[in-house]
């Protein structure tokens, strides 16, 4: 039985009520005076030499204001982490459909969308890439203005050394080795992309944006503005959804719009269409695998050698660290005597990848996961039973070598899906069916993800907490809420620690002027790096509360026992919070404090590919059961069981939520997600052809959070926004194979794949493209 | 031209031209931003308003077919004192808002079908909601607070988990 | 870049909501002007933004009673107001009863926005090859009523979508559609493909009716496809083989052989192929089962 008032207990959003009344201010919602439009040129074709540009003719149009090109930027707007390969707009080339190349600022969309039409711009088309495998050959045309590593297209390299696999894979009785392919996966979020600059009389500028960092943002700014840091001020607007999808095309546009309205001396907004996110936005990587395991006669897994092509298409984004994530990681959770991965990361013209959920920990998933579900069925071992023998436990090494020093929750994870989903009857009833139309299967998938950015960097969090005249508290942190409940998270973590009512608490939003840097909001360090800041100084707070109500009851601010809100002496005299609060203010205390955490320096070495990746770990595992119409691919999911272990859960609306959606991420990044590239031009451009699973796609999910808990993280959470999506698709993947006794070794597995095992190609890309974008060819 | 119709309850009057959808006349005349543009071909019900009592996609609709007619947006669902009614009120109960932009088309969309179905199961509730994404939720919660509005307002417990299955997966 | 054109979007449009057929044709007939009916507007309004200058006038039909009528005729036929939603169809417990063909048909069109405002008589206009309800009224043998200034014409649908480029003559609108409801000792069903369970438009779709006589021959039996040919057709190449003749496990492969062969023929060489032909026998297969007794 719980001891904690608020933490685990049902909670609701705290900015759920203007969500719910339709009252919540998005970027597109937010109108002010004076208020310019802006529209984006971009570029119809993959790859070009910028030859010409005049803006002139676009001034003179009526009703537009002013517009921006790359030379309006410092150093040409360069900007991008972790390589600087990018601009706010396109300097020399553009490198994919869709590349931002000027900015028009108008007095309405219309005449702002006339301003772009009057833009000259001459392109010179230069051979496009296309494929990844061959971004490496001699001949493949070269995409970055300046090569990263001095290897034209070759943008990151990452690697994994942990023993030497070659011997033992020699010795190994059995050896799977195949290649596997994950494609490109659009965030999707409902909201699209926007930002709103207003100019300050001092020469600065405000932009509220819907970005996933706003402090990354505000020092872009400083950077391609060229303007001092306590001149820009970046506030984050309420956000439609991100999934890491809002990093660098937020920066780009808020970047577009802050110099629009610098020049102009009026607030500007850019909000981008469905189909300029499509095509302008960075997808999740494709990927390509090329797996070998190594097991015993006993079925025991005992070495790996993985081999990794990500596309990064036209710029780095964060593929470089997303790709370093997917090395870790590719081998799987399990125990192993030696692993080798080698993972490069290449330019091409297929759009631009960057962050997504799971960060290249979906992608080794999926596909190592339907690897050790091939070897097992090699084996003739039942998939589950292996992996619960083959799995990490506490104080095994990982894939990379890294003992693994706590709690580990992933074969109470495996045994709770195998459980309730009725796995064993099920699994060998289907693998007994008759040759018949329609046929079940059942698969299963599990999966270990490291904590926080790991070898990625500096690893910190800073949260504010103050009381305020009116008794209420302010809290701020650094990290941004886009939806999975965050600043809900840190609100209910503070009251807590605190013994306060939550309704006392009032969080903003994150604003670089009033919030303290804490790095970005992704890697699934919210909860842990921010919820222990958030603790850090909620304790602080605590304890001058206390010395206060101590120095006001006469005894030791030990000996002071909470009844709910009350402060209660041993001789049980009682004084409320604003009471205490006075008194402290009395005795001349600051109630205002900072809490500062960061996670424990951790080793990882690039250069060898060895070290301590990560500070600690989540796991879960998942199982789907399909039924497949073999002649027509048709499949419907019939459920799905999941159980993640993230150590306590704060809010459990908020987890099973983000569970939930997860799971439905998953469903389509297996079943009808098709981002793929025609020669550059994106197959899709609004949610009309790229699907995403609506209400009637998902299935009855039974979920299970077991809560090993963690010293380390606030009262024992971790973290789970994005490890909960990753099992999805290969236990799908691993279903169907069942059902289908073909493996496809490929994601998504759309109609086509399912049946034919090629996912053909539907012509009239280009064309869908220009459409998108008001041209004709 | 001009546009005349019931608005939440409101007559209103207002000059638009005949190609601006009824979601922009919403959200840039009349300041209701609450329909919200999130693909603007009828794809995904984030714009959802209701018609004649029927939902529909704003941004599928000109202005100018409301001509006439009753329209009743997200901001017209409000309980008397001014808060979140009970269907609002169920959808924060139930976890069933994250990210909060496809939320107002949920509400309408599931109003619509409580006025038509005041029993819906979830199956009904799955096809009544079918026409809104939502890429935060998966959702069983939005499912969830449907339900237990439905019973609710029929006046006696739902015989299903109230509180959706978060309070499952902690038992 | 030269080759590239930007068009202008919808400058200044008329709109107009007539209150009769009679108004609503003194409208549509005016050749200097290009004029489109606005039904349900899910098809037509779609990225209304990038719509280029092809139209300066939208006649709103909506309140036209003469397009909204379900009648029956004197001999037994229906007539279908092409101005009536999907979501009226799927409420009205005549037409579902009589016809439920036509709502199996409507009951996977979009979700409820699109069929709320999604008419039928739009539906068949739009002249998309995946058209669910062109595909039922195929099956149907229904016939198109097209008004004009210069009168009423009776035109099969399958006709009317064979030579649709994309719009009706101009001046003219569909005003009702008219068949014979199925027999009630007929079967019908319908079978479709779509990339997710709401709001995808149909890969392969089958509209079939069958019917069988006392001793088990084949008395009628109609095959109409949608998606897979370039517009809703029958195939009479198949429907021909199975009348008057039970259907046993040779007729059936014979049967789905041709049907497949008849697909190959018109759109083999499609992208789309290598797939849509799994689609096609496995329809036809469990459609003609369905309908002639017996599932699968």
């Amino acid at each position: 039985m719980s001891d904690l008032h608020v933490v685990g207990h049902p909670f609701w959003a705290i900015d759920g009520v203007d969500k719910v009344m339709g009252r919540a201010r998005y970027v597109g919602d937010i109108h002010l005076p004076e208020m310019l439009v802006a529209k984006v040129l971009r570029s119809p074709v993959p790859h070009a030499r910028l030859a010409r540009l005049e803006m002139a003719p676009a001034l003179k149009m009526p009703g537009v204001v002013a517009a921006v090109c790359a030379d309006d930027f410092f150093e040409h707007g360069s900007l991008g982490y972790p390589v600087k390969d990018a601009f706010v707009l396109a300097h020399e080339k553009v490198r994919y459909v869709g590349d931002p190349i000027a900015v028009v600022a108008a007095e309405t969309e219309q005449a702002a969308q006339d301003g772009v039409r009057a833009i000259v711009c001459d392109l010179e088309e230069l051979p496009g890439l296309f494929d990844v495998e061959q971004a490496s050959m001699p001949g493949a045309p070269l995409i970055p203005l300046v090569p990263p590593l001095g290897k034209g297209n070759l943008v990151a390299e990452q690697i994994v050394r942990y023993g030497e696999p070659r011997p033992v894979l020699d010795g190994c009785e059995f050896v799977l080795d195949e290649r596997y392919a994950c494609n490109h996966q659009e965030h999707a979020y409902l909201e699209t992309e926007g930002a709103l600059a207003v100019p300050d009389e001092d020469g600065g500028v405000t932009v509220y944006a819907n970005d996933q960092s706003p402090f990354i943002n505000r020092d872009n700014l400083v950077m391609v503005l060229g303007i001092p840091p306590d001149k820009v001020r970046v506030i984050q607007a309420v956000v439609g959804g991100s999934f890491g999808g809002k990093d660098d095309i937020g920066y780009q546009t808020s970047a577009q719009v802050a110099a629009l309205a610098l020049k102009t001396g009026r607030p500007v907004r850019l909000t981008l269409t469905r189909e300029e996110s499509m095509l302008a936005s960075y997808k999740r990587e494709a990927m390509r695998y090329h797996v070998i395991l190594g097991a015993d006669s006993d079925g025991q897994l005992k070495a790996a050698k993985v081999e990794i092509l990500a596309d990064s298409g036209a710029y780095a984004s964060m593929t470089p660290l997303a790709a370093w994530r997917a090395s870790v990681h590719a081998a799987g959770a399990y125990r192993y005597e030696a692993v080798h991965v080698d993972t490069q990361v290449l330019y091409t013209n297929n759009g631009y990848s960057g962050a997504f959920r799971g960060f290249g920990n979906t992608e080794s998933v999926a596909v190592i996961e339907q690897a050790v579900d091939e070897l097992a069925d090699r084996l003739g071992e039942d998939p589950l039973a292996w992996r619960l023998k083959n799995c990490l436990r506490q104080g095994d090494r990982t894939m990379t070598g890294a003992l693994l020093d706590h709690e580990v929750g992933l074969t109470r994870c495996l045994e709770w899906v195998r459980q309730h989903s009725d796995w064993d009857r099920k699994r060998t009833a289907y693998a007994r069916q008759a040759p018949q139309d329609i046929r079940r299967g059942i698969g299963v998938a599990c999966y270990f993800h490291g904590s926080s950015l790991g070898g990625e960097g500096e690893d910190y969090a800073t949260a504010t907490l103050e009381v305020e005249d009116d008794f209420s508290l302010t809290l701020t942190s650094g990290l941004t809420d886009f939806g999975q409940g965050s600043r809900t998270v840190y609100t209910m973590i503070a009251a807590e620690a605190l013994g306060v009512e939550p309704q006392r608490i009032h969080m903003p939003r994150p604003d670089t002027q009033i919030s303290v840097e804490s790095g970005p909001t992704v890697a699934s360090r919210a909860t842990m790096v921010g919820g222990n800041a958030t603790q850090v100084a909620a304790k602080k707070l605590d304890g001058l509360l206390r010395k206060a109500a101590g120095d006001a009851l006469g005894c030791l601010p030990g000996d002071v026992a909470r009844f709910g809100e009350k402060y209660v002496s041993p001789s049980e005299n009682a004084l409320d919070f604003e009471e205490v609060v006075k008194h402290a203010r009395q005795m001349g205390l600051v109630l205002s404090v900072r809490g500062r955490w960061q996670i424990p320096t951790i080793e990882w070495d690039f250069e060898q590919g060895t070290g301590k990746p990560y500070f600690c770990y989540v796991f879960g595992a998942q199982v789907a059961e399909v039924s497949l119409d073999t002649r027509t691919g048709h499949t419907e999911v019939l459920g799905v069981w999941a159980a993640h272990d993230g150590g306590r859960i704060i809010y459990p609306q908020g987890a099973a939520g983000q569970m939930f959606g997860g799971i439905a991420q998953g469903i389509g990044y297996a079943l009808m997600e098709d981002m793929r590239f025609d020669r550059g031009y994106s197959l899709h451009t609004n949610l009309d052809g790229y699907l995403v699973p609506t209400a009637l796609d998902v299935p009855p999910v039974d979920l299970k959070f077991i809560e090993e808990p963690f010293e380390q993280g606030p009262f024992g959470a971790r973290n789970l926004a994005e490890p909960v999506m990753i099992a999805t698709a290969p236990a799908l993947a691993n279903a169907l194979a069942q059902a289908s006794s073909y493996r496809r070794r490929a994601l998504p597995l759309t109609h086509e794949q399912r049946v034919l095992g090629d996912p053909l190609l539907p012509p009239g890309s280009r064309q869908r493209c220009l459409t998108a974008m008001d041209l004709n060819a | 031209m001009k546009i005349h119709f019931d608005l939440n309850g409101q007559e209103v009057e207002v000059e638009a031209s005949a190609s601006t959808t009824l979601l922009t006349l919403l959200r840039e005349t009349l300041g209701l931003t609450g329909a919200k543009p999130a693909c603007e071909v009828g794809e995904c019900g984030a714009c959802s308003v209701i018609v004649d009592g029927r939902v529909v996609d704003s941004c599928l609709m000109l202005a100018a077919q409301v001509d006439g007619r009753r329209v009743v947006t997200v901001e017209g669902l409000v309980a008397a004192q001014d808060g979140p009614n009970d269907l609002q009120q169920a959808f924060l109960d139930a976890g069933a808002v994250q990210c909060g932009y496809c939320t107002p088309g949920f509400i309408v969309a599931a109003e619509a079908l409580l006025a038509r179905n005041s029993n819906p199961n979830r199956q009904e509730i799955r096809q009544g909601i079918a026409g809104n994404l939502c890429r935060c939720t998966g959702y069983h919660q939005i499912v969830d607070a449907v339900e237990m509005t439905a019973a609710r307002r029929r006046g006696y417990k739902s015989q299903g988990n109230r509180g959706g299955h978060a309070k499952d997966a902690l038992a | 870049m030269d080759a590239l054109s930007r068009e202008a979007t919808l400058n200044e449009l008329g709109y107009v909501r007539p209150k009769t057929l009679d108004e609503a044709l003194a409208k549509l007939n005016q050749p200097d002007l290009r004029v489109r009916v606005l039904a349900g507007g899910t098809d037509l309004l779609r990225g209304l933004k990038r719509r280029v200058n092809g139209i300066d006038l939208l006649v709103d039909v909506a309140e036209v009673p003469d397009l909204k009528r379900i009648d029956g005729t004197g001999d037994g036929r229906i007539v279908l107001g092409a101005g009536v939603t999907m979501t009226e169809i799927l409420e009205s417990p005549s037409l579902v009863e009589r016809v439920p063909l036509l709502a199996d048909g409507c009951r996977v069109v979009g979700g409820p926005q699109i069929r709320n405002q999604a008419t039928v008589g739009g539906n068949v206009a739009n002249g998309a090859a995946c058209a669910d309800l062109t595909t039922v009224l195929v099956c149907l043998e229904a016939d198109a009523l097209v008004v004009s200034a210069a009168g009423e014409r009776r035109i099969p649908v399958a006709d009317l979508v064979a030579d649709l480029p994309g719009g009706l003559p101009g001046g003219s609108l569909i005003r009702a559609f008219e068949f014979t409801p199925p027999h009630p000792a007929e079967t019908t069903a319908y079978l479709r493909l779509a990339p997710r369970e709401a709001m995808s438009i149909a890969r392969a779709a089958l509209a079939i009716l069958g019917g069988l006589g006392d001793d088990g021959r084949v008395t009628s039996l109609r095959l109409a496809w949608g998606a897979v040919f370039p517009h809703p057709r029958r195939v009479p190449e198949v429907e021909t083989i199975l009348h008057g003749r039970k259907l046993e496990d040779g007729v059936l492969q014979e049967a789905v052989r041709v049907m497949e062969n008849v697909f190959l023929q018109e759109s083999g060489d499609r992208w789309s192929a290598p797939y849509k032909r799994n689609v096609v026998t496995a329809f036809t297969e469990r459609g003609l089962r369905q309908v002639l007794g017996g599932l699968a």
